[in-house]
């Protein structure tokens, strides 16, 4: 089972710093060159709240941790009245649960501490005062403020601002100036430097507090990506970065390098997915993602907030800082899995209509995880604060986007229309996030999430992350990423397994919007018993059952199989295909196939398991192993909760009690009676369908297919059922074993039970079962997938037969000895040893030698 | 209506002759999409771009009025617009949008 990252810890700060937004918020500066002294203009400069106001205000608690967004309280929350809240470092910070509030002094200090160029300039008396601010234990008691040594006289400030410098203030007086960086390279201009640094500012107080409020070494951080929207660089590098690094460097993260990541508003979703992906794959164990805010979107929409009577609350700048590290099994309370395999991406060629980009982000997430709607316990779409988007003219953001994936809930047929507002309700929020693009994309809610996890009010959830990149003029494009988190404590529990109803449910959607899918499905000509023609029919009957599957044929009546055989592995391999339908099959050690065919007494569905294959060497974990995947199958066809009957044969009685005990350890399933109401099946409850999954081992569920199908013709051809079915186990891709004697009713059966598995993702469900199973106490003679380690791995695609089935693990080890890669499987004739075509005369002459083979 | 579009569609007019420019409104907002209405038939109300002053009388619908609705494959629609339906305040787009028409016509 995949080891999955998690997030341990985050860190949402504000700054605050209505002067800021006053002088340099790209709205206010605007109007400055358009209308100067406008009425509104005029009205502004006495439109901010002070501190305080802003401390207390609903939003910005929710946004530090302290009141959880699903109780905030009815709007409008601008003159709420003061909350009880509280300040410390002489009143210039308030501390919440995951985040602070600073006031502009520590960011006029943060801005002095991110300028290595010496082009910020403080007046000599604030600089001190700021020195000594930044020095109370709650802010950076340890900081090296030398630089701060350094203020000036407010003469030269005067003088550099008169020469082209930004003044900088601070209750209403000019503290200091930010200078251009270059007298000509606009890209280096006092503007641009001024933006670039506050934004490095913010992510750095966002990583040092994120570092100190969770005890973190420093110097044990490998890897920060930044995912602001600014731009740093010089005339001939406009964008060239990077401002991971520099913040990384004030941050103390000695050992770690960075990058940037950008997509608008999508960024730090983007950066979350390849933090966890960095992190699966091994290449660094601890990575922070991380933004500070952008002063050009302070104050944006003041314009229409002072018509409508508000203060100015775009009046703060926000930041965050995320930490992803290794160990998703290791997880504790209130960390957060990562699934960073059931991500939603808005591909390029999707199109940007808001269905296709939900369809994308959300409904294809779903699909993809066997998850309904309804299943996320909650969704975290762009979180912006409706106070401020509804004034503005924008509307309430996060409510239209989960009306968004309402609407697509009653697409699906998952929900009615008429619940659409109760969805909502269940499974989301008001937003509470400054409008500071990137900062609200559903980042904000990972300190929630982490709090809902823990207390068990939800275990799993999906941010969403949008971004607008038509804005940059490069592509007309939208952007969109999302990723399926889930509760720590509800994997290893084993109860983040999804509820077999939905199951069904999903099953039903998939195959309806199959037309769209496109399923891909290879079928091996040569080798057929049955005329070539048989084939062919038996394909076009399943594409025109099933619209949106596609059949590829590999060889004709008079190609060699071997080479055909080769062709649809390659394929397979390339990902070209789906699965594929064929006569045989080398299913390495661990896998049991399933069959289906519809029971002869009362029509309905049937599936065998196993009927090839072998799931582990010892044959009652044998066929506790079948069990659970002849469920994985029957659920993935659509059953809810499928009837199991173990068939009367040796070790079953064994076998019916370990399942038992799986039972009561918590691994649900619905055990059969046979017709005469005992608890194991004979025979004739095959031909009775008394249970939807009839447990046997390989060579007896062989036999009673072969029997079914070929009942009718008298044993000639395989006329009914649906073929030996796919296997299940080990890592190879979706193959559904056939008989060579098969009419086109079998192909076609086979095609669209195949497609239907596909669908279905009956692996990932195999999957989930066995995790339920092994919760509750299954063992295994075999690690899942049992391949060969030791010499590289190669392509096996030379059988050795005859060595007997209690000797394969032995053989295997003895050719592994002799650094010869090869596989133990199931061939047509038993089992096998798979090697390399090069290794064959080796590897026979080892195993004759040793006696495993005449 | 966006200052940008105003310029657009503007020169498009002029190009190709107002009688063979129809304007397909997709907005969220009922009030900006009458705006937009009004822009492209009788001029911008804001006086800020380049149709102020100028009556275009372009043939202006919503997405989701009834007339465009009718004219469109309906599973086509559904593919693309059926989510939306749901999602936006469909009956008071139509309200505004028909009256600003009615009223610049």
């Amino acid at each position: 089972m995949a080891d999955f990252s998690r997030i341990t810890a985050s860190e949402f700060d504000l700054l605050h710093c209505p002067e800021m937004s006053l002088h340099y918020g790209s709205t206010p500066e605007g109007e400055k060159h358009a209308n100067p002294g406008s009425d509104y203009l005029k009205a502004l400069e006495n439109s901010f709240r002070s501190f305080e106001d802003a401390v207390s205000y609903p939003a910005n608690q929710a946004f530090v941790g302290n009141i959880d967004p699903l109780n905030l309280p009815e709007r409008p929350w601008h003159n709420a009245g003061a909350s009880a809240v509280s300040f410390s470092a002489g009143g210039h910070l308030s501390d919440g649960s995951f985040g602070n509030i600073t006031d502009e002094a520590v960011l006029l200090g943060l801005l002095k501490m991110s300028d290595s160029f010496d082009l910020v300039l403080l007046e000599k008396d604030f600089s001190e005062e700021i020195k000594k601010i930044l020095l109370q234990p709650e802010i950076l008691p340890e900081a090296d403020l030398l630089k701060f040594d350094k203020g000036v006289l407010i003469d030269r400030i005067n003088e550099e601002i008169e020469a082209g410098a930004l003044p900088l203030y601070y209750g209403k007086k000019i503290a200091g100036c930010v200078k251009a960086a270059h007298p000509d390279d606009k890209n280096l201009s006092a503007h641009v430097i001024l933006e670039n640094l506050a934004s490095k500012a913010g992510a750095v107080w966002a990583v040092v507090s994120l570092l100190k409020r969770n005890k973190i070494d420093p110097s044990t951080i490998d890897y920060i990506i930044e995912t602001s929207e600014e731009a740093c660089g010089d005339a001939n590098q406009r964008g060239g970065g990077n401002f991971a690094k520099a913040i990384g460097e004030l941050a103390g993260l000695l050992n770690a390098t960075g990058s940037d990541t950008r997509s608008f508003c999508a960024a730090p979703v983007h950066g979350l997915l390849q933090a966890a992906s960095l992190v699966k794959a091994g290449t660094f164990k601890k990575v922070i993602v991380a933004a500070g805010g952008t002063t050009a979107k302070l104050a944006m929409n003041s314009k229409k907030h002072i018509e409508k009577g508000f203060p100015v609350l775009e009046d703060t700048m926000g930041a965050f800082a995320v930490l992803v590290e290794a160990g998703g099994s290791l997880s504790s309370a209130g960390d957060i899995i990562i699934r960073n395999d059931i991500a939603g991406i808005h591909r390029i060629g999707s199109g940007s209509s808001p269905q296709n980009v939900i369809q994308n982000l959300v409904a294809d997430p779903l699909e993809k995880a066997g998850l309904t709607f309804a299943d996320i316990g909650y969704y975290a779409p762009e979180l912006h604060n409706p106070e401020v988007t509804e004034a503005g003219g924008a509307g309430n953001v996060t409510l239209a986007n989960l009306k968004m994936v309402a609407a697509m809930a009653v697409m699906k047929k998952q929900i009615e229309k008429t619940d659409m507002n109760a969805f909502i309700q269940k499974h989301g929020s008001s937003g509470w996030a400054p409008t500071q693009g990137h900062i609200p994309s559903g980042i904000p809610a990972l300190g929630w999430i982490s709090r809902w996890f823990k207390d068990g009010r939800i275990k799993n959830a999906m941010v969403i992350g949008k971004g607008s990149l038509f804005l940059g003029r490069m592509t007309g494009l939208f952007d969109g990423v999302s990723i399926l988190l889930e509760s720590g404590q509800a994997k290893v529990s084993g109860t983040s397994f999804p509820a077999e109803a939905s199951v069904k449910t999903q099953v039903k959607t998939q195959v309806k919007s199959l037309r769209k899918t496109e399923v891909r499905l290879g079928l091996t000509i040569p080798g057929s018993e049955s005329p070539a023609s048989e084939l062919y029919r038996g394909a076009a009957e399943a594409e025109e059952l099933i619209g949106g599957l596609e059949v590829v044929f590999f060889g004709d009546e008079s190609s060699n199989p071997d080479d055909a055989h080769q062709e649809m592995e390659s394929a397979l391999r390339c990902k070209d295909l789906d699965g594929a339908v064929t006569f045989h099959y080398p299913f390495p050690l661990g896998t049991a196939t399933i069959g289906h065919t519809l029971a002869p007494g009362n029509g309905h569905n049937l599936f065998i398991a196993s009927t090839t294959g072998i799931s582990d060497t010892d044959r009652v974990n044998a066929l506790v192993k079948n069990t659970i995947a002849g469920i994985a199958a029957a659920k993935a066809w659509g059953i809810e909760n499928p009837s199991v009957g173990i068939l009367n044969l040796d070790g079953a009685r064994t076998a019916i009690s370990r399942l038992k005990a799986l039972r009561d350890a918590g691994y649900k399933f619905k055990l059969a009676a046979s017709v005469r109401g005992e608890e194991l099946l004979r025979g004739n409850d095959i031909l009775a369908g008394t249970a939807d999954v009839i447990v046997c081992d390989t060579l007896s569920g062989n036999a009673f297919i072969k029997l079914v199908a070929g009942f009718s013709s008298g044993g000639i051809t395989e006329v009914s059922g649906s073929g030996y079915g796919p296997g299940l186990g080990g890592e190879h891709p979706l193959v559904n074993i056939i008989s060579r004697a098969s009419s086109s009713a079998v192909v076609s059966n086979a095609l669209v039970y195949s497609a239907r598995m596909v669908v279905a993702g009956v692996a990932d469900i195999y999957r989930k079962e066995l995790i339920a199973a092994k919760a509750a106490g299954l063992i295994t003679g075999l690690k899942d997938g049992s391949t060969s380690a030791g010499p590289d791995r190669k392509t096996v695609n030379k059988e050795i037969e005859g060595i007997d089935v209690l000797k394969l693990d032995e053989a295997v080890s003895l050719l592994k000895e002799a650094d010869l890669y090869c596989e133990a499987g199931m061939g047509c004739t038993g089992p096998v040893v798979m090697v390399a075509a090069e290794d064959s005369g080796k590897a026979e002459s080892i195993l004759v030698k040793n006696g495993f083979i005449g | 209506m966006d200052l940008e579009n105003q310029k657009r569609v503007k020169e498009l007019a002029e190009k190709h002759g107002k009688e063979n420019i129809f304007v397909l409104i997709g907005g969220a907002d009922p009030e900006a999409c009458g705006l937009a209405v009004e822009t492209v038939m009788a001029g911008d109300p804001a006086f800020a771009g380049s149709l102020t002053g100028v009556q275009l009388g372009l043939s202006a619908y919503h997405i989701v009025e009834p007339e465009i609705k009718a004219e469109i494959d309906p599973s086509v629609y559904e593919e693309n617009i059926g989510m939306m339906e749901m999602v936006l305040d469909i009956d008071s787009i139509i309200e505004e949008v028909s009256t600003i028409r009615k009223d610049c016509s």
